[in-house]
């Protein structure tokens, strides 16, 4: 026999951790952010690789700029 | 100081990193980087990062400024058209604004896949023709083509076989030659006459002619297979000792039917030959007095 109130404890946290999770995505947007960071990332080094260092230099400042943004924002 | 042996190495292994690093790289996919970058920009927008999205946008416009390529115009090779399926019938046809030949070589340009349709399209200008117009012109299960030589030649049977009203029908002569032989030559003739005709020669004595003139001589009559079994009239039967025809010719000996099938086996025989008859062929002669001739046909009568 499981313990009624056990199941119920563990329902509740599980619900409270989903919610309090989509309240910090809906606010802040981490997970988009984070794929975004990953695509920048991406394609800075498809242009280092093809030799676009001026492309490539250009990608990773917008990408300081996005940790910087992040970093006051947070703080 | 620098020790001399150390810094050649140093280069050696440095250019060495450099030449493996290029033989092992692949392409850059520079197509991915840009749907990176294009993704992101949409991520930052939605997000509410202008800043970033703006600085985004300003390097993707720069690198598409500085990547313009210009568009190298290919020439439509007759020969590549030809490799295609094209054949040189067709170009001449199309060339004189044959619709099915115009079809099947813009189905071939397109077929190729060396031409973009912009390309076919400035190439062959008011001649060009889309994929699908033209494999829809040469779909055997629909009719434009009939359609199309029926526009040439209204006229012109559909069914040769089964001409119609208003179609017209042309014919050409036999050729003399036909009819002329030429030195060397064999020559056949054909008979007209019916294959089972039968000839007709009053000295000769034919087989149906035969079986009866057989019956006569035995019978007294010119009986048929049927008369055979047939019974005989009473005071022959009393005669002759039978009943029947077939009771008759049991009497007779085995000579007599041993000459009756040589006889058979031969194909015809003379008149001459049938001596066994005893018939005498004397020729019957019409004497006709002139001068006792009626003038004319009532008077005969009357």
């Amino acid at each position: 026999m499981f313990k009624r109130g056990s199941a119920e404890n563990e329902i509740f946290q599980a619900m409270e951790k989903n919610l309090v999770s989509n309240q910090v995505e809906t606010k802040h947007g981490f997970n988009k952010l984070a794929k975004a960071a990953d695509l920048l990332n991406t394609a800075a080094a498809i242009f280092d690789q093809a030799g676009m260092r001026e492309e490539a230099d250009g990608v990773t400042e917008v990408l300081q700029d996005l940790a910087n943004s992040l970093k006051v924002n947070n703080g | 100081m620098v020790k001399k042996s150390l810094f050649e190495q140093e280069l050696v292994t440095g250019m060495q990193r450099e030449l493996r690093k290029q033989a092992s790289t692949e392409t850059p996919d520079l197509a991915k980087a840009a749907e990176c970058l294009h993704a992101a920009l949409e991520i930052f927008e939605e997000a509410g990062l202008r800043s970033q999205a703006n600085a985004l946008l300003k390097l993707m416009e720069k690198i598409a400024a500085e990547r313009k390529t210009k568009a190298v115009e290919r020439l439509i090779d007759i020969g590549e058209l030809m490799r295609a399926g094209a054949t040189s019938r067709d170009i001449r046809g199309m060339q004189s604004g044959d619709l099915p030949s115009r079809a099947r070589v813009m189905l071939a340009a397109h077929g190729a896949g060396l031409w973009s349709d912009h390309e076919l399209r400035k190439f062959f200008g008011s001649q060009y023709m889309s994929k699908e117009d033209a494999e829809q012109f040469l779909d055997p299960n629909r009719n434009f083509g009939k359609m199309w030589e029926w526009m040439q030649n209204p006229t012109q049977p559909v069914d040769p076989a089964n001409p119609q009203p208003g179609e017209t029908i042309t014919m050409s002569p036999v050729p003399k030659s036909q009819f002329t032989p030429r030195p060397g030559d064999e020559i056949e003739f054909k008979s007209i006459a019916a294959k089972h005709r039968k000839p007709k020669r009053p000295d000769k004595i034919h087989e149906e002619s035969r079986f009866y003139l057989r019956n006569l001589a035995d019978h007294g009559t010119m009986l048929t297979d049927d008369d055979l079994s047939a019974a005989l009239d009473a005071e022959i039967a009393d005669a002759l000792n039978a009943e029947t025809a077939d009771e008759l010719a049991a009497n007779y000996s085995e000579d007599d039917w041993s000459k009756w099938e040589e006889m058979a086996g031969q194909e015809s025989h003379s008149v001459d030959d049938v001596d066994l008859f005893d018939f005498n062929v004397s020729e019957d002669v019409l004497e006709v007095d002139e001068q006792n001739l009626p003038e004319d046909f009532e008077e005969e009568i009357h």
